[in-house]
């Protein structure tokens, strides 16, 4: 087998595993350092093209398209909700907040303030909870303090249960992400406070697991999805 | 009451042209997302930014040949914002680029599974771990390029960036990542 030989076969090949190969193929891909470099950027290649999607969600098109065209943007895909305000109403900080996340009844949807939310993840994986300060001006040298209680930790981190900065805030949207990860069963609390000029505001994320009917059918979906996935590559 | 009316119209006219144009490319712009970001719901947030920085471009959108990396690039700017935005707070420790895993596990426990692909995923599984080595310029070349099949030229294009850029580090990344399947494939 020469060199030409060897790529065609090389780009015949749909996947490049050991059964696809010809006997003829290997003995050349053994003896040809050129064929054999081609033929590992042709797997590379495969297999970063083969790598793995989770399917959007249901709807997801629809929704999509339906938000830009009525310019919600982006309202429409976050929970809204509000501070509950700690201090007398003439401290009060003019900054709202938006949480990136989606709990289990259709919260995409709502667009009602709320106190706290609540939110449910997996016990032991880590999900990004993004929150959005928005704020009608600059706001310098603000505190911002995260509190965990016992059952929840932050990007893995175990025993801190306390994050707190100096930070400006900026007029307009600021993100904070949070990878929050529940250790147990139960549930968990995530408590922000933001305070600046003598005013604080108090947010509070409870983090619950999710219940073991919700569980078992997230579970048999997420493995329609992957073998549909994996039918795919 | 006429003006009116064909306000509405142009409006609706208007509203079926951008999806006409975008909808084809949703899925692309979800799996790119996707493959930047690792997570599902980040993802899905950034093609909706997107499409909100391009309702009103719909005559700009109908004039390109290709409308496809042009909303990718688009999309590329959000990214960026959003990464922006992430890596002020103090929890940028924890964001360095994270692959997503979970598929692979759930995939490898799925009954009926060939050993080829199961090897095949295993391999994916490595490469992620690789990918997570890549500096996020490399890295954001190679999934475009690689994963997503978009020539070098609309790369560089995509990236602002010049095409012998992308292939530099399109090679830097591809022989990082190959030292990381230290099997070879016969």
């Amino acid at each position: 087998m020469n060199c030409n030989e060897a790529r065609q076969q090389l780009d015949a090949l749909e996947q490049f595993d050991e059964i696809d190969a010809t006997r003829d193929l290997v003995s050349h891909l053994n003896e040809c350092q050129a064929c054999y470099t081609y033929a590992r950027d042709r797997q590379l290649v495969s297999l970063l093209a083969s790598l793995p999607v989770p399917g959007s969600v249901p709807g997801f098109e629809d929704r999509v398209l339906r938000n830009a065209l009525s310019g919600a943007v982006g309202k429409h895909t976050h929970l809204h909700i509000g501070w509950a305000l700690a201090t007398a109403a003439s401290l009060v900080l003019a900054v709202f907040l938006t949480v990136q996340y989606y709990p289990v009844d259709d919260p995409r949807q709502s667009l009602e303030s709320v106190q706290s939310t609540v939110i449910e993840v997996q016990p032991l994986e880590t999900r990004v909870v993004n929150l959005l300060l928005t704020s009608p001006r600059d706001l310098t040298d603000a505190l911002i303090t995260v509190e965990l209680n016992d059952n929840v930790e932050i990007g893995g981190r175990a025993g801190i249960d306390r994050l707190q900065w100096h930070t400006n805030i900026k007029t307009g949207a600021n993100q904070l992400s949070l990878p929050i990860r529940l250790l147990e069963g139960g549930s968990g609390m995530v408590t922000v406070i933001l305070e600046h000029g003598g005013s604080d505001k108090r947010f509070s994320v409870t983090v619950n697991a999710i219940q073991q009917e919700a569980q078992q059918k997230a579970q048999q979906k997420a493995q329609q999805k992957a073998q549909h996935t994996f039918t795919m590559a | 009451m006429a003006k009116i009316i064909g306000f509405f119209q142009s409006r609706a006219v208007r509203d079926r042209r951008f999806e006409e144009i975008v909808r084809p490319h949703l899925g692309s712009m979800y799996r790119v997302a996707y493959r930047w970001v690792q997570n599902r719901e980040t993802a899905e947030d950034l093609v909706q930014e997107a499409l909100v920085k391009v309702i009103n471009r719909v005559d700009e959108m109908t004039q390109l040949e290709k409308p496809g990396p042009w909303l990718i690039k688009i999309l590329y700017r959000c990214f960026v914002d959003f990464h922006r935005k992430h890596a002020r707070t103090p929890a940028q420790h924890f964001d360095d680029w994270r692959g997503d895993f979970a598929v692979f596990d759930e995939a490898l426990h799925l009954e009926g599974e060939t050993s080829n692909n199961i090897k095949r995923l295993e391999l994916q599984r490595d490469l992620l771990k690789g990918l997570e080595t890549l500096n996020d310029d490399q890295r954001e070349v190679v999934l475009l390029h690689d994963s997503e099949g978009y020539s070098a030229t609309e790369v560089a294009s995509i990236l602002g960036i010049s095409d012998g850029t992308v292939k530099s580090r399109l090679h830097r990344a591809r022989t990082q990542l190959k030292k990381v399947l230290d099997q070879g494939p016969f």
